[in-house]
């Protein structure tokens, strides 16, 4: 049995079949939880949920109320914009106003939607734009920029039988220096989208069940959202601390290689990276110092998923001991 | 008077007595916590739950949140007090009285208004004919203008009362550089050689107006120039400094006649009218007294009454049709005192016409 949230009773967990999951969306909002953040999540258009329920449908949620962090709300705003044509308008509740998309692309709405709720307002975990992932006690964070094939890197990692705690956001605990994981649906874009549907597909028969549709034309081009394994999701709140920084480079023409870095440059990389290390301020400088401290670090090169793979357990299993979880 | 709206409100009772928080269903939490991000108070909740030390006491998830709210304007106030640092370096050497005003004036004063507080630009305030001075001084040291539009910028600089806003790009935070606290459009406007010959030194480098101006200040900002609509947060700093600068018993005393000087004797009026009515701030009887002949005829009131409680929230009572003619009534209330009828004709068909054609 994995570890449950700290937050609410894991009695009130209870697992939705399809319809009643739509039931729920559909009304007052299904409550969802997504490693250490619980979101009520309501959607007026069928076609979204059905989209929705494909990636989240196995995810826990609560059955009574819970105090929950955010709120996230998809309809259309009058007659003309809910059937004639359907726009997806985008409530967070935190003053902001989103550029609503074609009804078509609402999942893409409700991931950027989610994304600028964590983004913009969490500061109670150091967070980094990196891929993280575990395995066996190992927490390797990817701080990456986008286009570096982070979310590729650790959505393929994590089929091939590491945790996945996310592909954007890392999230580490401030107080315990334990990493938290995140897993949302997995981002892919452009050219990563038929990449990761060969990865997932050499290890299920039903691999496009894993996928939803390819949405073209969004403003980051075409966008399709991948469901992590059922392992991650099962293991939501298992915590690991982190040994591994490693930065992830993808060049198509270059040979695979692990490149030495510098303790001082991995620690400002992944400063760098840091969503909010100015907004926590000096505990965020204390924790990434030790975190660094107790750190392998390195930087990859890689032409290939497949390559990347495999540099990174070459480094993780001879710069790292064996740790008991 | 108007108490049903605001009392129901879960957001303004926690406010007025926040040991509520120690008892809260779920229902209610989840409530109130939308109602503070939107407000832009949630930080304020945090400090309030510390301040009465029940912190601990609440659920493991809020005091979650907390934590993250709490990081937020810590990082605010720091950001505000690094870009004043900034600021005394860039006019290094003025003999000018430099002027912090609203968040950075409170933050210098370390007023209690400022706990959980989250401010986003920095405002000062500095003598009309030394305003070119400072500009130069700011573009020197690498701050850049934000508006670029021909039209706005020259908007701001004949009718507006601050230069366009600077930003400095290594730090993204606005800093608004004064020469009123109304725009010189305003049907009141005041002689600002009297607030500024009353300013007093704060941290070094730095004026803030005296206590009585500060607040009205606020108070003019509110009910005569800005807009009554989701201001909650800013009614809310009202009340906290008439409690804290009101255990002077000269603030009182001074308040009523400065308001009748400097020609804010109506927004006054609202402020305290609608502080004690939504907040229910302690304010001396004398004090209504005196002001109550600058007050609006009964008409006038109880418009006011019906439309201001309802929207000082945006999720706040009123609904439907009623909401938006408040939203609305408030909205050209506004507008209206800024500036005289043919030049807001002029302004607000130019933003329409850029409007039409898609442009910023």
């Amino acid at each position: 049995m994995a570890a449950q949230s700290i937050f609410h009773d894991p009695e009130n967990l209870i697992s939705l079949n399809d319809q009643a999951l739509d039931n729920r969306l559909a009304g007052e909002g299904a409550q969802l939880e997504i490693g250490p953040f619980t979101v009520n999540i309501s959607l007026k258009f069928k076609n979204i949920r059905e989209e929705f329920i494909k990636i989240y449908g196995d995810y826990p949620y609560y059955d009574a109320p819970v105090i929950r962090d955010n709120y996230i709300k998809i309809f259309g705003r009058n007659f003309f914009r809910t059937y004639i044509r359907p726009q997806a308008f985008v409530d967070v509740g935190m003053n902001d106003e989103f550029i609503p998309l074609p009804a078509r692309m609402g999942m893409v709405s409700l991931e950027m939607g989610l994304n600028w709720q964590v983004a913009s307002a969490c500061k109670q975990y150091l967070m980094f734009h990196a891929g993280v992932v575990a395995k066996d006690g190992v927490g390797l964070i990817m701080p990456a920029a986008s286009g570096s094939g982070k979310s590729t890197l650790a959505a393929g990692l994590s089929y091939r039988g590491w945790q996945l705690h996310s592909d954007e956001f890392g999230l580490l605990d401030l107080e315990t220096e334990e990493l938290v994981p995140y897993p949302r649906a997995v981002s892919l874009k452009n050219q990563s989208i038929p990449v990761m549907k060969d990865w997932v597909a050499a290890e299920h028969d039903n691999y496009l069940d894993y996928f939803t549709e390819e949405y073209e034309g969004t403003p980051k081009g075409t966008i399709c959202y991948m469901r992590p394994p059922a392992a991650s999701i099962e293991k939501m709140h298992v915590r690991t601390r982190p040994n591994v920084v490693i930065l992830p480079i993808f060049d198509p023409t270059s040979k695979p290689q692990i490149r030495p870095i510098t303790k001082t440059m991995a620690f400002f990389r992944t400063v760098m990276s840091s969503a909010n290390y100015g907004d926590i301020g000096s505990d965020a400088f204390r924790a990434i110092s030790n975190l660094i401290y107790n750190s392998a670090v390195c930087e990859i090169i890689y032409p290939s998923l497949e390559e990347a793979v495999k540099l990174v357990e070459k480094f993780v299993s001879e710069n790292t001991e064996p740790r008991d979880v | 008077m108007s108490d049903v709206i605001t009392n129901k409100n879960i957001l303004i009772r926690v406010l007025k007595n926040p040991m509520l928080m120690s008892d809260l269903s779920v229902r209610d939490w989840n409530e109130l916590l939308r109602e503070a991000k939107i407000s832009n108070l949630a930080g304020r909740l945090s400090a309030d739950a510390q301040d009465i030390g029940i912190k601990q006491e609440l659920p493991a998830k809020v005091q979650n949140m907390f934590k993250s709210f709490d990081y937020q304007s810590r990082s605010s106030r720091r950001m505000i007090t690094w870009e004043m640092n900034r600021v005394k370096r860039a006019l290094n050497g003025t003999e000018d009285k430099v002027i912090l005003l609203k968040g950075a004036a409170y933050i210098a004063k370390n007023l209690k208004c400022t706990r959980g507080r989250v401010s986003v630009d920095l405002d000062i305030l500095i003598k009309k004919n030394r305003i070119d001075f400072a500009e130069e001084k700011f573009l020197a040291a690498g701050w850049q203008h934000h508006v670029e539009n021909d039209y706005d910028q020259k908007f701001y600089r004949e009718y507006s009362h601050e230069l366009p806003p600077l930003i400095h790009p290594d730090r993204q935070i606005s800093i608004d550089v004064h020469h009123s606290i109304l725009p010189v459009t305003s049907r009141v406007y005041p002689d600002m050689n009297k607030l500024i010959d009353d300013a007093v030194p704060c941290i070094e480098g730095f004026y803030t107006f005296s206590d009585v101006d500060i607040i009205l200040h606020s108070v003019v900002h509110l009910f005569q120039d800005g807009e009554v609509r989701s201001s909650l947060r800013n009614l809310l700093e009202q009340h906290d400094m008439f409690e804290e600068f009101g255990k002077n018993p000269d603030f009182w005393q001074k308040l009523v006649p400065r308001a009748i000087e400097l020609g804010f004797t109506r927004a006054l009026y609202y402020a305290l009218r609608y502080s004690k009515m939504i907040l229910g701030t302690d304010i001396p009887d004398h004090v209504f007294d005196a002001i109550k002949p600058y007050g609006p005829n009964i008409v006038v009131r109880s418009l006011m009454d019906w439309m201001v409680p309802g929207v000082m929230s945006p999720t706040l009572g009123a609904t439907g049709l009623s909401r938006w003619l408040s939203m609305n009534g408030l909205y050209i209330r506004s507008h209206w005192l800024r500036m005289p009828p043919p030049l807001l004709a002029k302004h607000l068909s130019i933003k329409f016409m850029r409007k039409i054609r898609g442009e910023a």
